[in-house]
């Protein structure tokens, strides 16, 4: 699939909440176009402000983020085309799996006939078609989490942006998850951010992980490990894992032997 | 098996409650011979009730459309005025105050005015149920709309929805539980409002609404026909409150635990 | 802003509460009403009694009217104002009345020791099975008429009562049925009485109710021309008739016998001189000016005074009764009406009565 996909910029962000509390302190990095950067960091780091500022639901005090497409020119199209996945589902409790996961196109005025097929697609990539007509009162966490998931599918986005989509599942469900988010990514082939707090996480799916301190960027970190080589259990994984962890206890201060 | 069992006692409870209530009530009034104008008894009531069915009918059928259509305007007003201040929030500050006073006003003082404005008849015991109606509708779309969760309304902002869609496919029905409970209260008050509606308005002869026939009742000193017309405008209020619940059950059972506990109850 | 704990109360009432709990509460109160009534009525004779009295104390009396003060009851504010009631031995209370206000019941259970209700009232609560008798009737004559405008074409009782027009009255008043029996009535449309001018005053075709003493000089005054239809040709009973329960009578006949005295003295002198009793009962009424008051007590001085004198008032016999009760039972409103002679106290037996120290002019002639 060939798209002019944008990249994410990051350019010295700064966010001062009224009060005076400094969320982010000139954090620069920048999400290359079609990839998976994983942003991680200890609770109340700035993680989730940084991707509300993405998502414009947010301003930055100083600085920007920019969408910027193939031709080295900031595009406004990044910014149109994407889609969220908010770490509660966010699902309309009075609306089935197939309604609530159509609702971004009918929001966007796409016919009812279109946006139906177009959901049922993504619904049964996903291997949901079981559960289609049911409501999210009568789904489990993880499973909530996954139309969720396929709803951000729905439009095609350019730009993907998941909040901690796994923080509030067990650990068998997260693989299960980790599983869908590597396949809506692939699907989609679409610049992706993920917020978590997992390192397993962040390494197993991004090809570049951002450790955030308080507020900052505290070390950037590629992963050199190949997709399909990916397997929690092996060395080289976890050797990865490692890295990632000293990063992140150097950036909490914490000594490792 | 279970199911049934519970079905019964839920059933049978109630008719056991009003059974014993209804026969210490004779009781009572036969033991201290007080007399029949001060308060009849139940039989008595019955009796009287059989024999002016008529005319009690009549008049249920009129107060009960009174009560509805009055019931009916409060809602669509309530619903419609109570999302336009939860929407504003501007007008929130300024006309919630208003709508709270509007609780306060005592209906028996401003019906004789509805009389002027309005004049005789039907209509005016419509206003007056519908004055008295609309406070709990509008106080309890404004508090579902404020409390609809956060978390939704940005995913509806992060899609360029326009308010007005918004208010359609998120707003209104998030709030359907708490405009349902709203609703109920409304229904109660709105047979309260159409017959002291009545009370100033309503046209005598032999198809006077009840408000009337306990008005006349009262002047004749017939304490068991006035106590048969609240006995029939109580069953009016019922009807009105059932049916209104039923339809909010249809509404929500599916996806909040108000239709449940509903069910549990007329189960 | 929004009183959100008062939602969740109103939320919990309906989803929340225990349902046992809720039958147990509705039983509970309904016993608890049922109790407080029963023991009501069984208890409020002896309450309503006067309480014993001390040598020199003044027995306190409340006296219930129907309607907010006005020259309708002028002998009563003057027997007040005059200190008549209490050279009797009686502190008396004036209260107030409205349309809503359940006079004949209030004075047959013994919540007040007198009530002023119609005639009709009396015998209708007495087929009922309360135990009412009338000790002193004010109007001979029934001040209860019909108000036009005078440019209304209406000018009889029949024409009113076949045409259309709308005419506020208050629900269940006997001589409709009356009126019905005699000319028909089925297009008329009749709405309760407002006990204000409001309506009819921008209304030219309206017709209400009024006493011939209050609306039509309240409407002169205010420069609307008027004319009244009146019933009393139809229907005539006793009307701002005084009245008691009977077991008050029995236990405390003397006081009944020096209220009707005092009464009487009071009306004697405030039509006498009207001017000098009315400011007192205008104060009261801040509805009804001074002006009209004076109109009204002379308009209602005829209708007061008997033919055989104003030491006559408050007087009333048995024929006038007796026919009263034919014309309810007649028109259905009372299934059958039992000897009147109980119903009113007449002057005669007062005499028999009547403490050797009465004054004499109190004291009346017998009939």
């Amino acid at each position: 699939m060939i798209r002019d996909l944008p990249s994410l910029a990051f350019q010295g962000v700064s966010r001062i909440f009224p009060g005076g509390v400094h969320a982010l302190k000139d954090v620069s990095f920048s999400i290359p176009a079609g990839g998976l950067t994983a942003v991680i960091g200890p609770s109340g780091c700035g993680k989730t402000t940084l991707l509300r500022i993405a998502a414009g639901l947010d301003r930055a005090t100083s600085g920007s983020v920019n969408f910027i497409g193939p031709d080295g020119k900031t595009s406004a199209r990044g910014r149109e085309n994407l889609s969220v996945c908010f770490q509660d589902a966010r699902l309309l409790p009075w609306r089935n799996v197939v309604a609530n996961v159509a609702l971004p196109l009918e929001l966007s005025g796409v016919s009812r006939v279109e946006r139906l097929a177009r959901a049922n697609q993504v619904i049964t990539a996903a291997g949901l078609a079981p559960a289609q007509t049911r409501l999210p009162s009568q789904l489990s966490g993880g499973m909530r989490m996954r139309v969720a998931l396929a709803r951000t599918l729905v439009t095609s986005p350019d730009v993907l942006l998941l909040d901690e989509p796994c923080s509030a599942v067990d650990e068998f469900t997260r693989m299960q998850l980790d599983e869908e988010i590597r396949r809506v990514w692939q699907v989609s082939g679409a610049t992706t951010m993920l917020i978590t707090h997992s390192v397993s996480e962040a390494v197993w799916l991004a090809d570049q992980i951002i450790v955030m301190n308080v507020g900052s960027v505290h070390e950037i970190h590629r992963v050199a490990l190949p997709q399909q080589a990916r397997d929690r259990t092996s060395t080289a994984f976890l050797l990865e894992v490692e890295t990632v962890m000293r990063s992140l206890a150097r950036a909490a201060g914490v000594v490792i032997a | 098996m279970m199911g049934a069992i519970k079905s019964i006692r839920v059933v049978v409870a109630p008719l056991l409650a009003v059974a014993f209530m209804l026969i210490a009530w004779q009781v009572a009034v036969m033991m201290s011979g007080v007399s029949a104008y001060l308060l009849p008894t139940p039989w008595a009531i019955g009796q009287t009730m059989w024999a002016n069915s008529d005319r009690l009918i009549g008049g249920a059928i009129q107060t009960a459309m009174a009560a509805t259509l009055g019931f009916a305007v409060a809602a669509v007003m309530g619903i419609l005025v109570g999302s336009m201040i939860a929407a504003v929030p501007f007008l929130r500050r300024s006309l919630y105050p208003l709508a709270t006073i509007l609780q306060m006003v005592p209906l028996i003082a401003v019906a004789p005015l509805l009389v002027i404005w309005l004049g005789f008849g039907l209509q005016t015991a419509i206003a007056a149920a519908a004055v008295v109606a609309l406070f709990p509708v509008l106080a309890a779309t404004i508090d579902g709309q404020v409390s609809v969760d956060p978390g939704l309304r940005e995913f509806f902002m992060l899609h360029g929805a326009s308010g007005w869609t918004r208010w359609r496919k998120l707003d209104l029905p998030a709030s359907i539980p708490i405009i349902v409970t709203g609703l109920r209260i409304a229904a109660g008050l709105a047979v309260i409002g159409a017959i002291v509606g009545e009370f100033v308005s309503g046209y005598g002869g032999p198809n006077a609404p009840l408000g009337i026939v306990i008005m006349t009742a009262m002047r004749e000193a017939r304490t068991d026909l006035v106590f048969a017309a609240v006995a029939l405008s109580a069953a009016v209020g019922f009807a009105l409150f059932g049916a209104v619940s039923c339809i909010g059950w249809f509404l929500v059972h599916r996806w909040h635990a108000s239709g449940v506990t509903f069910m549990e109850q007329i189960k | 802003m929004v009183p959100r704990s008062s939602l969740a109360c109103i939320w919990s009432y309906f989803y929340g509460a225990d349902q046992v709990k809720r039958f147990q509460l509705t039983f509970i109160s309904l016993v608890a009403v049922i109790g407080v009534v029963v023991g009501c009525d069984r208890s409020s004779p002896t309450a309503a009694e006067p309480s014993a009295k001390q040598p020199g104390a003044l027995t306190p009396i409340t006296l219930q009217l129907n309607w907010v003060p006005e020259p309708e009851f002028g002998g009563m504010f003057a027997a007040l104002q005059d200190g008549l009631y209490a050279a009797e031995g009686l502190a008396v209370d004036i209260r107030k009345g409205g349309a809503q206000v359940p006079c004949a019941q209030l004075a047959a259970s013994g919540q007040v020791q007198f009530a002023v209700v119609s005639g009709e009232e009396v015998l209708t609560l007495r087929a009922r099975g309360g135990a009412i008798v009338a000790v002193f009737a004010t109007f001979q004559r029934n001040p209860t008429g019909f108000l036009l405008h005078k440019a209304n074409p209406i000018d009889s009782l029949e024409a009113l009562w076949r045409s259309s027009s709308t005419v506020g009255l208050d629900p269940g008043l006997p001589f409709v049925a009356i009126l019905n029996e005699r000319y028909g009535g089925t297009n008329l449309k009749l709405v309760p009485y407002s006990g204000a001018l409001a309506t009819f005053m921008v209304t030219p075709d309206y017709v209400q109710q009024c006493f011939i003493t209050a609306e039509p000089v309240e409407c002169k005054l205010r420069g609307i021309e008027t004319k009244v239809l009146s019933v009393a040709d139809v229907f005539n009973p006793y009307s701002a008739v005084i009245s008691t329960s009977e077991l008050f009578l029995k236990e405390n006949r003397a006081v009944a016998e020096a209220f009707v005295r005092a009464t009487t003295q009071g009306w004697i002198r405030y039509l006498a001189t009207p001017e000098k009793y009315n400011p007192a009962i205008a104060a009261l009424n801040p509805s009804m000016t001074l002006e009209a008051m004076n109109i009204a007590a002379e308009l209602e001085r005829p209708l007061i005074t008997p033919a055989s004198g104003a030491a006559d008032i408050g007087q009333m016999t048995a024929d006038r009764w007796r026919s009263l009760g034919k014309q309810l039972v007649d028109t259905k409103v009372i299934p059958a009406c039992g000897e009147v002679d109980d119903a009113f106290l007449s002057r005669g037996q007062e005499a028999a009565h009547a403490p050797a120290h009465a004054p004499d002019g109190a004291a009346g002639k017998a009939p």
